[in-house]
């Protein structure tokens, strides 16, 4: 299978008066188009750095080198407008809170119309339809009436799912979701796992999704790959990395966690934890 | 059980004001007894952390009453705690809201010890070394798996997980009878969640108070509580020993809940959706027989 999203040795510093923090020690991933590539590892790690990054989207005074394909254009060496055209257009984001991508004050159909008539040029009446599709498909119900509604007249899993639409509204091919249910109760982030995974299948997306939560990692994830400090430690298919862990950071994981292989599942096993971080 | 409840919470009701009032607890009662652990889970919203604020006499209900140690809990007055509530302690879902960021740990730790003299002072007690529980601000952060050096560190050089051992040493360090924890590993890496879930519920026990753990994961909830109570819309819908609702619950809800949890197995298997529309029954399941 050939990679749709292509990220080779990409390494990434923030230079400060100091000099440079490395915070990517050089990360190389494929994802092809289908599939669910998932990014865990503990806090501080470099995972939404890394989304970030493919985003366009990295930190003020970042120094990057490697190469990010999408097919055959390497994100990394865009700038301006061509870099813009590609951000939204070809690569879509969820994020972890969905008003880092629905702005408060304007209605949800304002914001959707405006996002696809920039990025794909279309007249007012085709955007608002289109507009209309993405909802329904994303599972709001109410049709052209939803479209007059702002963000907060909406519950938390219904606004993920408005952000999942903003998100793919231009057909990218390519999606960035950074903990996209770990502010969702259970329930709901059952449901918002569900569409994301009948999307991907659907609509043959590549994923990159960033979780720390390695239940939703085993429920979603075709491919894992673990970061520490950095670097990517463990890759492979979901159920090899999960069963049969190569490296002794994703073991470590894996035991301290509820219900996985090696991992508690009394709370005798509760005991056995060490008291270190 | 045998001993007598630390805590009788007897139909509580909560109603914040609005129009129409929000009725956020709607009629819940519970004891709780020394030396065990119960986990409090539902969804947001459902009224776990109203509940806490009535336990802590933060909040005066609408209707019911609480009782602690057999007396009628005074919600706070003007001149803040009476010394004898301070038995109920508490540690928040943000440990970074509820340490001070500009005085050291050590001191921090310091003022829960003394919380606990000044209360044994009202009863003519005195704290004595030979207790279970450390008089020494070091030897606290020690025993929540710090070093004692720590001592001299300010909250913000410490990592979310530090700081929550340390919001919880300063807890227990004031002696209560009743540990209540609001979320309190919510804010944590998933990898340290049931390390300091567990290391409350030990240190609690082991110098015999209650520890009531609020929690939305229930996976963590499950290793460490004796007992589960699930609380939907306000109610407690299901009560029991948490093996046997984890193997049995008998309220719809609490399938659900239970349903939806994703199991870190590899198997790629995605949770169980429940219909968004369905309102579950408000009645709390019969789990005798
Ligand atoms: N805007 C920024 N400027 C400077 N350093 C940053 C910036 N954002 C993140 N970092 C640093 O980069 C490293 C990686 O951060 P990143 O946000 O990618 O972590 P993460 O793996 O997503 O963690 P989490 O699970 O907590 O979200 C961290 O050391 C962080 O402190
Ligand atoms: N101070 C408040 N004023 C008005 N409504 C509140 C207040 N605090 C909580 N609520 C409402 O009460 C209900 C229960 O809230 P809460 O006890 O915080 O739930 P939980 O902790 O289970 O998430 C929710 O509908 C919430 O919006
Ligand atoms: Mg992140
Ligand atoms: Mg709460």
């Amino acid at each position: 299978m050939t990679a749709l999203l292509r990220i080779e040795d990409l390494t990434l510093g923030i230079k400060d008066e100091d000099g440079v923090t490395p915070i990517l020690r050089g990360i190389s991933l494929d994802v092809a188009a289908g599939q669910v590539q998932g990014l865990a590892g503990e806090s501080g790690s470099g995972k939404t750095i890394t989304g970030m990054t493919v985003m366009g989207m990295e930190p003020a005074g970042s120094v990057t080198s490697g190469h990010i394909w999408l097919e055959d254009t390497d994100l990394l060496a865009l700038r301006g407008k061509e870099l813009n055209q590609v951000r939204g257009q070809r690569v879509g984001m969820v994020f972890q809170d969905p008003s880092a991508s629905l702005h408060p004050q304007l209605t949800v159909g304002s914001q959707l119309t405006d996002h696809v008539r920039y990025h794909l040029k279309l007249k007012r009446a085709a955007a608002t339809d289109l507009a209309c599709d993405w909802l329904e498909r994303v599972g709001i119900p109410g049709g052209r009436a939803v479209l007059r509604r702002y963000p907060h007249e909406f519950s938390g899993g219904q606004r993920q799912r408005i952000a999942i639409a903003m998100a793919l509204a231009c057909s990218p091919g390519v999606l960035i979701a950074d903990e996209p249910t770990t502010a969702l109760d259970v329930t709901v982030q059952a449901g918002v796992l569900a569409l994301l995974r009948e999307l991907v299948d659907t609509l043959h997306l590549a994923v990159l999704f960033v979780t720390h939560d390695l239940g939703v990692m085993s429920a979603i994830a075709d491919n894992v790959a673990v970061m520490h400090d950095g670097e990517i430690v463990e890759a492979g298919p979901r159920e090899q990395v999960f069963t049969n862990p190569a490296h002794a950071y994703t073991r470590s994981l894996l035991a301290s966690l509820p219900g996985a292989k090696g991992g508690l599942l009394s709370r005798a096993d509760l005991e056995t934890l060490g008291g270190g971080w | 059980m045998s001993a007598e409840p630390v805590i009788q919470a007897r139909d509580i009701v909560v109603e914040y004001p609005g129009h129409p009032p929000l009725r956020a607890v709607d009629g819940v009662s519970f004891d709780l007894y020394p030396g065990e652990v119960v986990g409090l889970v539902g969804e947001s919203g459902c009224g776990k952390s109203t509940m806490a604020r009535v336990l802590t006499g933060l909040l005066k209900p609408t209707a019911g009453e609480v009782s602690y140690l057999g007396q009628p809990l005074r919600p706070l007055g003007i001149g803040g705690r009476a010394p004898e509530l301070t038995g109920i302690q508490m540690v928040f879902q943000d440990p970074g809201s509820s340490l001070n960021p500009r005085r050291r740990v050590g001191k921090q730790i310091q003022d829960g010890i003394d919380t606990a003299a000044k209360r044994m002072a009202c009863l003519g007690q005195r704290l004595s070394r030979d207790d279970p529980a450390p008089i020494d601000p070091a030897e606290w952060l020690v025993r929540v798996g710090m070093q004692a050096s720590d001592v001299r560190r300010f909250p913000h050089s410490l990592s979310g997980g530090q700081r929550q051992r340390v919001a919880t040493a300063r807890a227990l360090a004031a002696r209560p009878s009743v540990l209540i924890g609001d979320e309190p590993i919510s804010a944590l890496d998933a990898s340290t969640q049931a390390k300091v879930a567990h290391l409350m519920g030990k240190l609690a026990v082991s110098q015999g108070a209650c520890l009531l753990f609020i929690s939305h994961d229930l996976s963590v909830v499950r290793l460490i509580a004796d007992r589960i109570m699930v609380m939907y819309r306000g109610r407690i819908v299901e009560r029991g020993p948490t093996a046997e609702i984890w193997s049995e619950p008998r309220h719809p809800y609490t399938k659900a809940l239970l349903g939806a949890i994703p199991v870190p197995d590899g198997a790629g298997k995605l949770p169980a959706v429940a219909d968004p529309g369905v309102a579950y029954p408000l009645e709390e399941a019969d789990r005798t027989g």
